[in-house]
């Protein structure tokens, strides 16, 4: 089905049975330590066993024993023999899976030092995340050591049994820290212009070939485009310079990457479409790069992926985020199963739990990180229930799969014509929310192989779970839509912001949206879009106080850009036929002239959950029926109470 | 400009936005001065005796500001004590409220919300620092209330947000008899 995704490839000694990396991905589940934990090597098993055959990199472990190069807490570390059993068992079991197993060197430069009052980089250029640590700059010695680790790390990595070397230089590590003419404003060999600003990598490249002599391939890492060019950052000119210092420094992988932790720029959120980045990597090609080139990036979807390989343009897809979300994803391409994957949604979640210090979680995918856990593991019941399901949304949906594939017989009963619940409404809204609908799409057809029965139009009634006689009931019948109680309500026209985004009400030209979080957001900028003057009220101290930290920066940026006005610790006081007055939090009246007020706060639906129990049944309650929250905490919920029926 | 150009909801924007900048430089500045002062510190000198003591300057300044809002003989004294406190929170940013107790002379200040705490993590300052700071203030406040008034006021603070109870609450006492 995808004839250039299965070609073999060899890379130095190394032949990989098909086109397929999965790349290096943090995920906190090691010990504070640096040692490796069962959990990591169930995640990393899983993942190897998707690849079918193709490499399955490690998390970057980083080096030094004071942790300057350790980015997240539970980073896995290399810095001592005492870290190649936990390093082996990890590359066992990649190879166990049959597939080619790869080491990544990171040293995370100025997003590092996660547990120091600092970091180190070429130069101590002030950080402008607040999160990050003050950098101190290296001094030739540092640099010197810093090399040597690099190469010692490699060493265990080759004793612990990897067949490929792969060294860390995106997104704001210590490699690009030091190729960056933003980060390192040193005036030594290992400043000045692009070859001084690469001397360090090179001797990292050189010294980790020395260690892992002539056959052993060596990939690299490293930003094509910064994004950085408001800082001083590199031109992408320069990258490829770069690129081809890595080449001469005799790299045999180069894995095209995109942005820094400190862009403004987005660069892997759904507004970036799909194959967008793609235009790098050809530059890369174009700019005369031999070695094999590999990508991630806005790349999920195996048909791009095919052509980019087929037109030349890659050599490797490389997965990150999509196998998080489903780590089968391709072998379930090699099989032609395209429906039954799981896509990653590109909310980064992820990526917001391990910047936070918490060990990774998935929207989509509850199991990532309990791979390891019998309590997490879906099996046969030992009594078969009859399971009502009351909601159709996600939470009902992953709720009935997981419950279905246990073996008992589940009915999901839904009152509109239509599966999602409120993820209808939200894959309206613009920039890729419609990727939002494919989690969707996915449940209902893992549902329907799980064998469960949907039943759309139907509104369940008390009477109707008493006549169903059920052993479970399920409320996942989500959140409703509440308006605000203020004087003269009646004054304005009033929409529910899912009406408005599934486009069955039209608002006048100037609207107030009242409530901040996600779906007021995506209602703000579904407006907003379409011209009209878009004004947001919210009662929080911040718009999308529900949305991930990785993720809500992206909508504010956003909202900025088309014009919306956002007000927050405010909330509307009164409704007159000219708009609101709302109050903000010192008890300051706002006068706002509005034609239509958009209400996008929910509560939860709860009107089944007396006479569910009632009738004796077992009674769960998930999703936003239980509290209105957002849609990982939806499928978690349905996840966790299916295992548990 | 024509009259008519004036929009309401544009200058009062512009002015909450500054008002909230403000706020914020405030309570940067809070710390920044915190900061400065620990590292010319005299020896043994902690970080909490000088938040403390500076709290302390802080109450009696707004103590000060108190007396010509008050009168003791108003039935709502106890009540008027909470509101001004409550005012001069709002004027920091934080949200508070007075909540009756079900006692006559009791009465509970609740902050429903608190910026403070995020700059205290920011600067990685301790979330107890944080309240004990605070509780030095409103005792120092108090205490300066009942001098001057000659009133009986007891301030406890019973949850705190540093402290991971999600709401602030302070109960104010007021015991009857003069002293």
């Amino acid at each position: 089905m995808f004839p250039s995704l299965f070609q073999p490839i060899q890379i130095k000694k190394v032949r990989v049975s098909n086109r397929i990396k999965y790349a290096a991905t943090e995920d906190n589940f090691n010990s504070h330590d640096g040692f490796i934990t069962d959990r990591d090597v169930a995640y990393i098993r899983e993942r190897a066993r998707g690849v079918v055959g193709g490499i399955c990199t490690i998390q970057g472990v980083y080096m030094d024993p004071k942790g300057e190069g350790k980015g997240y807490v539970g980073q896995a570390a290399a810095w001592d023999d005492k870290f190649v059993p936990g390093l082996k068992r990890l590359a066992d079991a990649i190879h166990e899976e049959g597939a080619v197993a790869n080491c990544q060197l990171m040293h995370t430069g100025r997003v590092g030092g996660v547990e120091l009052p600092y970091c180190v980089g070429p130069s101590a250029v002030p950080q402008r995340l607040l999160v990050l640590k003050p950098v101190k700059e290296m001094s030739r010695d540092d640099i010197k050591q810093s090399i040597k680790e690099h190469a010692d790390a490699a060493k265990r990595a080759i004793e612990a049994g990897y067949d490929v070397l792969e060294v860390s230089g995106i997104v704001g590590y210590l490699i690009s820290n030091f190729i960056s003419s933003f980060t390192n404003r040193r005036t030594d060999e290992y400043g000045g212009d692009i070859e001084g600003r690469c001397k360090y990598m090179s001797e990292v490249v050189q010294n980790v070939r020395d260690v892992a002599g002539k056959d052993v391939p060596i990939f690299i890492r490293l930003c094509s485009d910064e994004l950085l060019e408001e800082y001083g950052g590199n031109k992408p000119e320069e990258s490829m310079e770069a690129y081809k210092i890595a080449e001469k420094a005799g790299v045999d992988c180069i894995s095209v990457t995109m942005g820094w932790q400190e862009s403004l720029r987005t660069v892997i959120t759904r507004d970036i479409k799909q194959g967008f980045w793609l235009y790098n990597a050809k530059r890369a090609k174009d700019a005369g790069i031999k070695v094999p080139v590999s990508m991630a990036y806005r790349l999920f979807r195996p048909e791009i992926a095919d052509k980019a390989i087929a037109d030349g343009i890659i050599d490797i897809w490389e997965l990150c985020r999509p196998l998080i979300a489903d780590p089968l994803l391709p072998k379930k391409v090699l099989e032609g199963n395209l429906d039954d994957i799981r896509p990653c949604i590109a909310c980064n979640l992820c990526l917001a739990r391990l910047f936070r210090d918490a060990p990774m979680t998935c929207t989509v995918n509850p199991l990532v990180g309990h791979e390891w856990d019998p309590e997490w593991e879906i099996r046969e019941a030992e009594e078969k229930k009859k399971v009502i399901i009351v909601g159709g949304g996600p939470a009902g949906l992953e709720c009935a799969r997981v419950a279905a594939l246990k073996g008992h017989d589940v009915s999901v009963l839904e009152k509109r014509s239509l599966l999602g619940g409120q993820i209808v409404a939200a894959s309206k809204g613009p920039y890729g929310d419609e990727e939002l609908y494919g989690v969707i799409e996915n449940l209902k057809v893992q549902c329907d192989r799980a064998g469960v029965k949907i039943r759309l139009n139907t509104e369940v009634t008390p009477d109707m779970i008493e006549e169903m006689t059920p052993d479970v009931v399920v409320i996942a019948a989500g959140a409703k839509f509440v308006s605000p109680a203020v004087p003269n309500a009646d004054q304005l026209p009033l929409a529910k912001v899912t009406d408005v985004l599934e486009g069955n009400v039209e608002t006048g030209k100037k609207v107030i949206v009242w409530g901040g979080k996600s779906p007021g957001i995506i209602g703000a900028l579904y407006l907003a879009n379409k011209g009209k003057k878009v004004t947001l009220v919210c009662k929080e101290r911040k718009v999308g106080k529900d949305v991930n930290p990785s993720y809500v920066w992206r909508y504010i940026q956003k909202l900025r850009e088309v014009g919306v006005r956002s007000y927050v610790n405010s909330d509307i006081d009164e409704i007159t036929n000219a708009g609101a007055v709302i109050r903000d939090v010192t008890s300051t009246r706002i006068p706002i002239t509005a034609d239509t007020i958009v209400y996008s706060e929910r509560e939860s639906v709860t009107n089944l959950i007396g006479a569910a129990q009632e009738g004796g049944s077992e009674v769960y309650v998930i999703g936003d029926a239980l509290v209105p929250r957002r849609l990982h905490n939806a499928i978690h919920d349905g996840y966790r109470i299916g295992v548990r029926i | 400009m024509k009259l008519t150009e004036f929009s309401c909801e544009n200058e009062l924007r512009n002015l909450l936005s500054r008002f909230n900048a403000n706020s914020n430089i405030n309570r940067a500045s809070w710390y920044e001065w915190r900061q400065a002062a620990l590292e010319y510190a005299r020896p043994g000198v902690t970080a909490l005796d000088l938040v403390l003591r500076a709290w302390e300057i802080s109450g009696h300044d707004t103590a000060n500001g108190y007396f010509n809002m008050l009168d003791k003989n108003s039935k709502t004294f106890l009540e008027d004590v909470a509101k001004a406190i409550v005012f001069s929170s709002t004027m920091m940013g934080e949200t508070a409220r007075v909540v009756k107790g079900e006692k006559p002379n009791e009465v509970f200040v609740q902050w429903d919300r608190c910026p403070w705490p995020e700059f205290a993590r920011r600067y990685n300052v301790p979330m107890e620092e944080d309240v004990l700071g605070c509780d030095k203030w409103f005792q120092t406040v108090i205490e300066d209330v009942n001098k001057f008034f000659n009133t009986r006021i007891k301030l406890e603070t019973t949850k705190a947000i540093p402290r991971g109870h999600g709401i602030c609450v302070r109960r104010l006492s007021l015991t009857l008899e003069e002293k």
